[in-house]
């Protein structure tokens, strides 16, 4: 088996070496697609996670009206504890929002002999951001809501967000269609080469009665080892971007803290993708093959 | 006693390459166990047909080929290569890989029909020996003389100890000492048992084989079996074969 196995790995690797340049262009170019599709979804996944972590930032703010009773305010916030993607609503009395006012602003509160003018506010989180948009929409129709800027929301930002998010999934998409179809011609050309160079072995192996599978499985073994090669040279690559970045967000904007390389799982997930994308562009060519040079 | 089946049949074998170009037109054809007989005629008459059919490189158009009573006309591409490694295939080429010295030309075909290097290594001397070109062992074909490159040729197709052998045009290339030698090793390879079938237009080793002779003319049998008469006019006038009217 170990022989056998010996036999075949040697004859692919006998083509790799052969076919030095085209091969180094199809690992390269695989490797570009892989990088270009990983960076895309880290820097995804990245701003997914840190709109999670913000979300609590996303909060809103409702004002009751000035004039509501007690009653209305309280049956306002059941109301809203009641809708769905709401994750908690915080009750703070005008009287709790005017002290909290006249501490942080003491300059401006000082010596005013005013009413308080600040409303019954209620602070909402959300279990789902997506809500939002209606949470807000709603909670404006309802009576007891002041008005006139009677929903504070920091919608823009969100949506901001949201569009960032959306650009990176089109643009990796987009980008990383084309390169692994580049990658994927490349790794079918060197195939297709191999097979030229190897048409001497291939007829030899043939006419001695070698089965099918001993023909074809250096071949799909060249594929395979192109396209782990080229996820290695991803991961690497990837790794000194990911540690770049996370230095230069950590330094420029201090706020933020970008997580561990997850070394082991990018190289397991894109060495398995680039053996199946291998796998699948070294069956193409050798499927191609003309039926007068295929053992009958 | 019943007489045995033939070993080689060939029943009104036709291929066409395509609508235009026949490779054989309707050959019958029997061939007993050990036998030993030359496909003779010019170029295109359909020698090396028979030899790619027989090695399954080319499937009849109609009737039949059989071997060893398996029909070749319904044989499968899983089932080619089980059946080439009861058939030894000598190319007119003779096929050999430049970048591999001799006994790895012959351990290269080895390796490929599943034996262990331990194998190669046990038994690629021995092959050698049987065609006389141990000597040469750490040559590569470069260095060899035409008659040495075939005998390597001849040894590889020796591999899997086949009990046919299909050469074709096997002295095509080679001055006639060099044809002797190779014929030689041909007829002591048939005195074992092994049954063989070579495709050549090379008279002088015809004549001097003495073995059974099938001559060809555009893809049919002209005349066959020895015939005297055969042989003084293809000794006379080689490349002008008698066709039938």
């Amino acid at each position: 088996m170990l022989d056998r196995l010996e036999f075949l790995l040697n004859e692919a690797f006998v083509s790799l070496r052969r076919n030095k340049w085209i091969t180094f262009a199809a690992i390269t170019t695989s490797a570009m697609a892989l990088f270009i599709i990983g960076g895309f979804a880290f820097a995804y996944f990245g701003l997914a996670s840190f709109a999670g972590n913000q979300e609590s930032k996303f909060d809103i703010n409702v004002f009751a009206r000035t004039d509501a009773s007690p009653e209305q305010v309280q049956a306002l916030g059941k109301r809203l504890e009641k809708l769905d993607g709401v994750k908690q609503v915080t009750f703070r009395s005008k009287a709790e929002v005017w002290k909290e006012f006249q501490t942080e602003n003491p300059e401006i509160s000082s010596g005013l002999e005013i009413e308080n003018p600040m409303p019954d506010t209620f602070n909402i989180t959300f279990s789902d951001l997506k809500k939002a948009k209606d949470i807000v929409a709603y909670a404006r129709k309802m009576p007891e809501v002041a008005p006139k800027d009677g929903v504070q929301y920091m919608g823009d930002v969100q949506a901001l967000i949201e569009q960032v998010m959306s650009a990176i999934r089109w643009l990796g998409l987009v980008l990383g269609t084309v390169m692994l179809a580049t990658g994927g011609i490349l790794i079918y050309n060197t195939i297709r080469l191999t097979m030229v160079a190897r048409k001497k072995e291939m007829r030899i192996m043939e006419l001695v009665g070698a089965t099918r599978q001993t023909v074809w499985t250096p071949l799909m073994i060249e594929g395979v080892a192109e396209g782990v090669m080229g996820a290695l040279l991803a991961t690497a690559v990837l790794w000194i971007a990911h540690s770049v970045v996370a230095k230069l967000l950590e330094t420029s904007l201090s706020v933020i803290k970008v997580g561990e390389f997850p070394l082991l799982l990018t190289t397991i997930v894109l060495c398995l993708s680039g053996a199946v994308y291998g796998l699948v562009c070294s069956y193409l060519a050798i499927r191609e093959r003309p039926t007068e040079e295929l053992p009958r | 006693m019943a007489t045995p089946a033939p070993y080689i049949q060939l029943k009104k074998l036709e291929v066409a390459y395509n609508d235009y170009v026949s490779g054989l037109r309707g050959v019958s054809l029997d061939v007993n166990r050990g036998e030993f007989i030359f496909l003779c005629g010019q170029t295109g008459s359909g020698k090396s047909t028979i030899i790619k059919v027989l090695s399954c490189q080319v499937k009849p158009t109609k009737g039949d080929a059989v071997i060893d009573g398996r029909s070749l006309a319904s044989v499968t591409p899983e089932e080619v290569p089980m059946l080439r490694r009861k058939i030894g295939i000598v190319p007119q080429d003779f096929g050999l890989l430049p970048n591999k010295k001799v006994w790895e030309n012959v351990g290269y075909a080895m390796r490929a029909v599943g034996r262990s290097k331990h194998e190669v290594r046990d038994e690629v001397p021995a092959i050698l020996e049987r065609v006389n070109i141990l000597h040469r062992a750490d040559a590569y074909p470069t260095e060899l003389s035409g008659g040495e490159q075939q005998r390597v040729a001849i040894a590889r197709a020796l591999i899997n100890n086949p009990p046919l052998l299909l050469a074709d045009e096997p002295t095509g290339n080679l001055d006639p000492g060099h044809s002797d030698e190779i014929i030689n090793i041909l007829l002591d390879l048939n005195s074992q048992g092994t049954t063989i079938v070579v495709a050549t237009h090379d008279i002088m080793q015809v004549e001097r084989a003495n073995q059974r002779v099938i001559q060809l003319a555009g893809g049919m049998i002209d005349k066959g079996d020895h015939d005297e008469e055969l042989l003084q006019h293809m000794h006379e006038d080689p490349l002008e074969f008698p066709t039938e009217s």
